[in-house]
This record gives C-alpha cells, sequence and structure tokens, in this order.
C-alpha cells in the first residue's frame, strides 16, 4: 500500500513537472494561432473617445484600443491600422481581433486575440489552470495563491503606487485636525511591511517616497519603517483625539483591506481612522483617500511629474515643475519635499501581474507607461500551414 | 536480497522515470542559470585587467560626489567613512570606488577617521545609470548628496574548453536596432571601415582616435509595411557590397562612397557564404522571418528545401552537406538531396558554419534556446560525427537574444548581432574559433 502511494507520488510528481514548466524550443518567431484573453472588466464600446464607467473598464479599454489604433498621441489622436482589427464585438462580453497584414511595424505573430470579458479574478486565474486560456491580469495580492497552483506568472516591475492622500479641503479647523501634526502620526503608524507580508503575500515593497527603487534610485532615503512610540507622542499633542474618515475604491478588495489595515496601526497611535468604502462621485465625503497611482514613464522624472499632476488636483499640493533635465538629486530633492507634508503618504508599490499559458512565448510584461505587446508574442505549437509548403 | 531486489524495483522504476523527466525538463533551465548575464561587477573586473585605473565615467562620478561631500562637511576637517554597496556592482568594483573617493577626499584636504561629521555613501542604480548617494550627517543636521553615473559596457569574453576556445569581440553597441555590421579586412584608406545596416539606413564608420567616428550614411527606401521579425545582411565579394534585409536589398560600391541601387518588395535570393568567393542562393518566404524552397549550395547542388531560419554549409573539396535550423526547433543534416540523414535537437534556430583547421572539416556554431526574453550562448560543435555532433567548446555567453549569425566573409569567424537586456542595446560583435592547446 505504502509503495503504491510512493509510486502514485513519483508518477504525479513527474506530471507536475512537466506541466508547471514552460515547454522550451528554439527562439525565432513563430507565425499562427489564436491568442486567448480574459480580462476582468467589462468593456461596453472600444471608441477611445467615449467615457468609461469606472477606472477598470477604462484601464482595459486602453489596452484593447493600444491593439487596434495606432496610438499616435496617447488620449488625444488615434487611426486605425493598429496591429489588430476588429472581426468581432459583444458590449461588455467578447471581441475577437485579427492580425493587420499591413500593420506599418510589421504583421502581429499570431493570427488573432480572442478576448473574454468580465471574468472575475478567480475565474481567470481557473481558466489559467486548466490551460483554457492563454494570457490574463491577475490581482497582486492573488499572484503567488496562483503560482502555487501551477500558473505560469510574469511580474512587471513594479509600477503601480497604492497612497493614502489627504484631500484639498481639509482644513484643521473643520474637521478638529491638527494638520501635518495627526497627518504624521498616521504616517508613521502604518505598518507597511505588514500589507506586504500579509494582504499582499509578499507581493510588492514598501514605499516611502514617490518613485520605485528601480527607476530612482534613492527609494532607499525614505524611510518605511513603522515608529508606533513616535506616532503615539504626536497624536498625543492633540486634543480632542484626531478623527479620520478613510475613503477606498467601493470595488478594490486590495484597497479595503489595506484601509483596515492602517485603522488597526493608527489605533495604537490613538489616531481614530474610519475606512469608508466610497463610490468615484461620493469622493468627497472622505477626509483621506487610498488611490492608485501608476507610472507613465520609466524616466524618474517622467514618473514624478505624472505623480504631481494627479496629486495636486487632490491634495492641492502645488504642482511645481522640475527643472529640464533634471538630476537625480533634483528629483530626490521634489520628492522629498511632497512626503515630508505627510498629505501625500506612499504605502507599497505593486507589480502588475499577469498569467499565461505555457505555449505563450517573447513575453515580456510591460514597462511603465507601456501597453500589453501582444502584437510581439507568438504561440508554441504545430507551424501554421504556410511554413509546410517548402515540405511538399 | 534478491527479495529486496524485487521489492525495489517498480519504485525503482517510477522513480527512474521521474527523475528522467526531471532531467529533461531541467536540462534547458539548466542552460538558461548558466547563461546569467556578465554584471556590471565582471565587465569592470575584467576592464579592470587591462587598465587598473576607474573608467572614466567613474572617477567623474568619484570628483562630483567628493566636491559635494567636501561642500557639506566644511568646515570639518576630518570625517568618518562608511560605504554600503546595494547596486550591482561587485565586490572588487565597490573597493576600487572606495580607494578612489578616500583619495579624492584626502586630496580635498579632509582626513578620514573618526569625527563627528558622519558621512554614509550608498552605491545605489536607477533604469537609467549608477547612481552614489552620500548622507552626510553632523548631529541633527541632515544633508544628502546625490551624483549619477553613466553604467559601462559590455566587456569581450574569452571561453575556453575542450578542443576549441571562442572569443567574443563587442565591435559596436548602439541603441537603434542592427541588421548586420561589416567590418571588410581591407579598406581604400588604410583606416579600418565598418558598416552598419539599419533597418532604414546604412551607417558607414573609420575607426579613429581610438574609436569608431560615423563617416556616412545611405538612406534606404523601404516599403510601407514591413514584417515584424525583420532580418538582415550584408555580404562582400570582391568590391562588390550587397546589403540585404527581408523586404529590400541594395548592391554597389561603398569602400568610399556610397553607391548603391536598390530594390524593394523584389523578394531576391539571398547569398550562403561558406569562405571564399563562391556564393549559394536562399529565398527568404514573402512577409515572414524564414527561408524555403530554391536552396543553392556549393558543389552546383540545388535542392527544394523546407522552411528554416539558418542554415550551415560544410564545403569540401567537391561536395557539400549543410545543416538546417527547421521551424519545428529541430536541426537536419543533409547531404546532396532534399532528405535529412541526421536530426538534431537542443540546438537554437541560429547556427552558422565555421572553418577554422582545429581538427575538425568545420565547427558550427549553435544559438541556444529560449526565447528573446533570455539571455543567449553560442557553442561551437565538431560535425566529425555527423549522427550526434559533439560540442567542442563551453558556450560563450551574451546578455540577451542573438537576433542575427551570420559568417564572416571569410568564413573564419562570425558576425553575432544581439540584444543586451540589461542594457537595451543592439550589440555586434565578432566571434572567433581557435584551436586550444
Amino acid at each position: 500500500m505504502k509503495r503504491r502511494r510512493l509510486l502514485l507520488l513519483a508518477a504525479s510528481s513527474a506530471v507536475v513537472l512537466l506541466t508547471a514548466l514552460p515547454v522550451k524550443t528554439a527562439r525565432r518567431p513563430r507565425y499562427g494561432g489564436a491568442l486567448r484573453v480574459e480580462i476582468g472588466a467589462s468593456v461596453s464600446s472600444l471608441d477611445p473617445t467615449l467615457p468609461t464607467a469606472n477606472s477598470k473598464e477604462d484601464a482595459a479599454k486602453e489596452q484593447i484600443d493600444a491593439l487596434i489604433y495606432d496610438v499616435i498621441e496617447p488620449k488625444t489622436k488615434f487611426t486605425l491600422n493598429g496591429p489588430f482589427h476588429v472581426t468581432a464585438f459583444e458590449s461588455g462580453k467578447r471581441a475577437v481581433l485579427e492580425a493587420t497584414e499591413d500593420y506599418r511595424l510589421g504583421r502581429p505573430f499570431v493570427d488573432s486575440i480572442e478576448i473574454t470579458m468580465g471574468r472575475p479574478a478567480r475565474e481567470r486565474i481557473l481558466d489559467l489552470e486548466l490551460n483554457k486560456t492563454d494570457f490574463a491580469e491577475i490581482p497582486a495580492e492573488d499572484a503567488r495563491r496562483a503560482a502555487e497552483r501551477g500558473v505560469r506568472v510574469s511580474r512587471s516591475q513594479p509600477d503601480e503606487l497604492l497612497v493614502l492622500v489627504f484631500r484639498r479641503s481639509v482644513e484643521p479647523k473643520k474637521t478638529g485636525l491638527a494638520g501635518a501634526r495627526v497627518r504624521e502620526a498616521l504616517a508613521l503608524s502604518i505598518d507597511r511591511a505588514a500589507i506586504v507580508n500579509f494582504i499582499l503575500q509578499k507581493e510588492g515593497e514598501p514605499a516611502g517616497g514617490l518613485l520605485p527603487q528601480w527607476s530612482s534610485g534613492t527609494a532607499f532615503l525614505f524611510s518605511t519603517t513603522a515608529d508606533a512610540v513616535h506616532a503615539k507622542e504626536l497624536s498625543a499633542q492633540i486634543v480632542p483625539a484626531p478623527k479620520i474618515v478613510l475613503g477606498y475604491d467601493s470595488g478594490d478588495s486590495l484597497e479595503q483591506a489595506v484601509a483596515e489595515r492602517i485603522a488597526v496601526d493608527a489605533r495604537e497611535a490613538r489616531v481614530q481612522v474610519t475606512p469608508q468604502a466610497v463610490k468615484r462621485e461620493l469622493e468627497n465625503v472622505t477626509d483621506a483617500r487610498l488611490i492608485r497611482l501608476r507610472m507613465q514613464s520609466k524616466s524618474p522624472a517622467a514618473a514624478l511629474e505624472g505623480f504631481t499632476d494627479s496629486l495636486a488636483v487632490i491634495t492641492g499640493l502645488e504642482a511645481t515643475a522640475l527643472p529640464d533635465r533634471a538630476s537625480p538629486e533634483d528629483i530626490y530633492n521634489r520628492e522629498r519635499a511632497i512626503v515630508s507634508s505627510y498629505r501625500v503618504v506612499p504605502l507599497v508599490w505593486l507589480p502588475r501581474v499577469y498569467g499565461l499559458s505555457a505555449r505563450v512565448r517573447d513575453w515580456m510584461a510591460p514597462g511603465a507607461g507601456e501597453f500589453w505587446p501582444l502584437a510581439d508574442v507568438w504561440l508554441d505549437g504545430p507551424a501554421e500551414p504556410a511554413s509546410e509548403e517548402g515540405k511538399q | 536480497m534478491r527479495h529486496k531486489s524485487r521489492i525495489c524495483h517498480p519504485l525503482q522504476y517510477a522513480i527512474a522515470l521521474a527523475v528522467l523527466i526531471f532531467s529533461f525538463q531541467l536540462i534547458p533551465t539548466q542552460i538558461a542559470h548558466g547563461q546569467t548575464p556578465s554584471t556590471p561587477s565582471s565587465q569592470t573586473s575584467d576592464q579592470r585587467v587591462a587598465s587598473p585605473a576607474l573608467p572614466t565615467a567613474w572617477s567623474d562620478g568619484v570628483k562630483a560626489l567628493a566636491a559635494k561631500i567636501a561642500a557639506a562637511a566644511k568646515p570639518a576637517r576630518a570625517i568618518s567613512l562608511e560605504i554600503k554597496n546595494i547596486s550591482s556592482l561587485g565586490p572588487s568594483d565597490v573597493e576600487g570606488i572606495r580607494k578612489a573617493l578616500e583619495a579624492e577626499l584626502t586630496s580635498r584636504g579632509l582626513r578620514l577617521g573618526s569625527s563627528s561629521v558622519q558621512v554614509e555613501v550608498t552605491l545605489s542604480e536607477n533604469v537609467e545609470s549608477y547612481i552614489w548617494v552620500a548622507e552626510i550627517r553632523r548631529g541633527d543636521d541632515r544633508r544628502t548628496a546625490v551624483a549619477s553615473v553613466e553604467k559601462g559596457r559590455t566587456p569581450n569574453t574569452t571561453v575556453t574548453r575542450q578542443s576549441v576556445v571562442l572569443h567574443r569581440d563587442l565591435e559596436w553597441q548602439q541603441s537603434r536596432p542592427i541588421m548586420d555590421f561589416l567590418i571588410p579586412d581591407v579598406s581604400p584608406d588604410g583606416r579600418p571601415l565598418m558598416f552598419v545596416l539599419e533597418p532604414r539606413q546604412i551607417v558607414s564608420y573609420h575607426f579613429e582616435g581610438g574609436s569608431w567616428q560615423s563617416s556616412g550614411a545611405f538612406q534606404i527606401s523601404v516599403p510601407d509595411h514591413r514584417p515584424r521579425d525583420l532580418r538582415g545582411l550584408i555580404d562582400l565579394v570582391e568590391d562588390l557590397f550587397s546589403f540585404q534585409m527581408s523586404d529590400v536589398r541594395c548592391d554597389g560600391g561603398a569602400r568610399r562612397y556610397f553607391e548603391l541601387t536598390c530594390s524593394k518588395n523584389s523578394w531576391p535570393a539571398w547569398p550562403v557564404n561558406a569562405g571564399g568567393e563562391e556564393r549559394g542562393s536562399v529565398t527568404m518566404v514573402q512577409d515572414r522571418n524564414y527561408f524555403g524552397g530554391d536552396l543553392a549550395v556549393y558543389g552546383e547542388i540545388d535542392v527544394t528545401a523546407p522552411p528554416f531560419f539558418s542554415v550551415a554549409v560544410m564545403n569540401h573539396r567537391d561536395w557539400a552537406d549543410w545543416i538546417l535550423a527547421e521551424l519545428d526547433g529541430k536541426s537536419r543534416l543533409y547531404e546532396k538531396s532534399s532528405k535529412p540523414v541526421a536530426e538534431y535537437v537542443g540546438w537554437g534556430d541560429e547556427i552558422v558554419s565555421i572553418a577554422t583547421g582545429c581538427g575538425t572539416d568545420w565547427e558550427v556554431l549553435v544559438s541556444g534556446r529560449g526565447d528573446w526574453t533570455e539571455s543567449d550562448y553560442l557553442q561551437a560543435y565538431g560535425t566529425r560525427h555527423s549522427a550526434s555532433p559533439l560540442a567542442i567548446s563551453d558556450p560563450v555567453e551574451f546578455p540577451g537574444p542573438i537576433m542575427a549569425l551570420w559568417p564572416s566573409v571569410d568564413g573564419k569567424a562570425a558576425r553575432v548581432v544581439s540584444k543586451n537586456l540589461q542594457t537595451g542595446m543592439y550589440e555586434a560583435s565578432k566571434v572567433t574559433v581557435t584551436c586550444s592547446q
């Protein structure tokens, strides 16, 4: 009985190894095949000029649009004749894109892309496990679980910043906050390592500055460790005890978990934080908010300018432009100035995580500001029919 | 004993099977691990073997940082200095920087030792450059100084093993894609000459003052839409150059001036070179990245070839055989006919034959497996045992995929275009094969 179990174990280990490791063949791209893609959002229209219902649809639509439009200037000028063209579209459900033979940068390697919309994360991961799809985005917090279940996982460099921001309208008189001291006490109370280790399952990095270490090279100069003792000292100086309503996106489970964790940490420092789910149109009801900022460029200067523009609208911070050819020192000083205001409290850096089937080749996780490079991937498997011509 | 052996028998089979399958899966993985790109540490260490001084950019960085530290430390005459490394620099690099920084600070009148002014230097890096940061603390006062330093180039590498030595010389690197490059043996004015074929132009360079200087460019009129995996090749027979790409070809003179005639969308035959002035020919399949159909090799052999990515021709006195790296990931050996006589697995898509005279007639250089997201290597195989060619060198590593591999004009070396995944630069290298001792 024991032997049989060992036999089964040995055989099953072999099968697991066979399925878990991607197949290796030679490297030059092959043409042909249909790439199956699943996304969580439901995209109602591919017209780039029409508005979207939420940020998730917006992000997904941007990715699909990049496949079918030749983007001349992002968000302003588009022409058709992208690497793919739409051959079928069911609003909010599915889209089929076919390779454009005369695309100016070369015909994509795959013949078509079949996009299924509205698939929740759990089902996307299951479909990856069952080889029912070739490509899907995975929430960072689910990446470890997916990898443990045999899904081939690809991660970008961390380029999305989850940040707590105090809104522009929050004035000490109105809310009873003693300004910078309350914000500093809250910032010092947050245990970022716990957010990364437990909520994100070690996916991502604690953030102290507004740029990740790989981009700026100076992120290590910003502390990411909690200082509960100093936080308590600061909050003790404020009477009455400060109360903060912290908003998070009602459809974002990660933001919810982080907001709840912040409330626990803040309580230790005698700051009362009340997490509250909010919809986009009701953002103004909270004192502070969790938001996600995605880097629009790998360049530290460009990324920081993009962030400061977004943050200026919410927090009222002055969006001073960096000098031309800003040096690393200029960039660091600008970051330091923003973070020292405690109106912006960086929390964690998140990578974008993708699940891939074993047959997807030449996949490179897109960098900051880049789109899914699906025109560059190719599918391992039987060669396209044309390639057989010479054998006849 | 027999009883024990009988009990273990099925289990041994199962374990053996599992180990066998595991090994099959691991072989490429191990190779991939062996392809770890050269780190800046090895790069700079290698550079320093030839020259004990720091690279100029590093010396400049040290000077800039020292100046900032000295300014921030004033009026103190002594500082304590600590250096921390969180970049990809290796210990020998860090030691070199530390010594240079200490010397620079001392030359600025600062004494190093215990002091109330503490300076902690962190060697960091970002996506663009090395970032060297000094934190200067004096009591509660804390200042920060930053210097950025350009990252260096990939070194030349030599790999010795078994019966041949592979040596890679990095000739040129640039951010724009390189299709192929060529350094003719002789130039009209005696100055070394190099041509770099890019997707839309041919650029000529002359070697002057220790580096290649651009001396001319020829713009190529190209079709509106082009293959995504565009391929290119430069060939030279006597004084006639041929600059070939998937969808356009330019022929003519180029030694003194560009006197080229180009034809686009004509899908002309590509030359097949195995040394000497004789050329075979092969045709690229339209809008694709592979060849197929008519293949002419030496000894007046014309065959219909299956689709393939690259060919290695072994030209003998009165006959030739050839290996095709085919689309199914296997390479096959052919002798005089369209029927393969041997099949090789485990090779990449880029192969080229080199005549070195190291005991075997020809060596075949073979790229690694994987895809364009991984590092790569070239390894030499002997062709004497045609049924199962043996690796006769260690792999020479490339920090990114090999995009093009062609024989040199004399057939005794290989031209390699690769993409460095660490720097994003396209690198043109010459790989030579010499007999080991």
